[in-house]
């Protein structure tokens, strides 16, 4: 095979293992952040309603 | 756990690119361009061989996990051999892409049924059959035992995998690593390791995000759980 050829070959490998490394990472990394701002949001919520919650039951 | 130790993410991920840019640098610059008849393809080697290592390091991580897992019925073990699993499906794809690129640039064949590849081909379908099994089993903790069993018993097949070009050197897969050193230059040798240390921090890196994100999940489903009952 010449050289021309076989770096081809190497090139097309380390393509693949370059894309597949990192869109692996971005999309776990993506999900990540995704996720964290779901929780807080959801806290939030939760801590906004126990505190109307107790806020009225101090009322009583 | 001890992945903690070895710090965040990010970190991981930032050592991990500085060794495998240095160990592709050094592939080309430094390494010499193999004498046999694999010439400039041979430069595939230095980061297909560290992923096949990476892989089959994953499957023993869930392998780990799902002994600890049926020992303690901790869920924490039963995430970290689920993830562990995928990410070695991934880098086990990776191994078989690489493989077919550099076997038709080597060998003039996309694949051949030789101990090695056929082990690994193997290898794929099994942990591919563990999230089949995931699918099918909705109760919780017996979706976590099957799988563990599972996990187990599909490990029989890494180390023959490991061990295929040892049992049966008649494939076409060389064996490099022998018990009296290994069959190659001192900076061929050299460059291997870095990529080598670089993959297993990359590893690291992708298990520790991959394993925030189950835990992540798991907390996002219990204040569901806690929304709806004080709704």
């Amino acid at each position: 095979m010449s050289l021309q050829e076989a770096v081809k070959y190497v090139a097309g490998a380390y393509g693949v293992i370059l894309v597949a490394f990192f869109a692996s990472y971005w999309s776990a990394a993506r999900r990540l952040r995704s996720l964290e701002r779901q929780v807080r949001a959801l806290k939030d919520a939760l801590d906004k309603r126990e505190q109307t919650t107790a806020g009225g039951e101090d009322d009583v | 756990m001890a992945l903690k130790k070895l710090g965040s993410p990010a970190a991981l991920f930032v050592g991990a690119a500085a060794f495998l840019v240095t160990g592709l640098l050094l592939a080309f610059w430094y390494a010499p361009t193999d004498a046999s008849t694999m010439g400039f393809s041979q430069k595939i080697f230095y980061f297909h061989a560290p992923i096949a290592e990476c892989a089959l390091l994953a499957f023993a991580v869930a392998f780990v996990a799902a002994v600890q897992y049926l020992r303690t019925q901790k869920s924490v073990y039963d995430r970290l051999g689920y993830v562990s699993v995928r990410l070695g499906l991934l880098f086990s794809l990776l191994v078989m892409a690489t493989g077919m690129i550099w076997g038709k640039a080597a060998w003039g064949v996309w694949w051949a049924w030789e101990p090695r590849l056929t082990t690994f081909l193997v290898v794929c379908l099994l942990y591919a059959a563990y999230f089949v099994l995931r699918q099918t089993v909705e109760d919780e903790t017996r979706r976590a035992t099957f799988a563990a069993v599972f996990a187990i018993i599909a490990f029989v097949d890494v180390p023959l995998t490991f061990f295929a070009t040892r049992f049966m050197p008649a494939g076409l897969h060389p064996v490099v690593f022998t018990t009296g050193g290994a069959r190659m230059e001192g900076s061929m040798l050299f460059t291997f390791c870095l990529t080598m240390i670089g993959m297993t921090l990359l590893l690291a890196a992708l298990l520790r995000l991959e394993l925030a994100e189950q835990a992540l999940k798991e907390e996002l489903d219990e204040l569901k759980i806690r929304a709806e009952a004080g709704a």
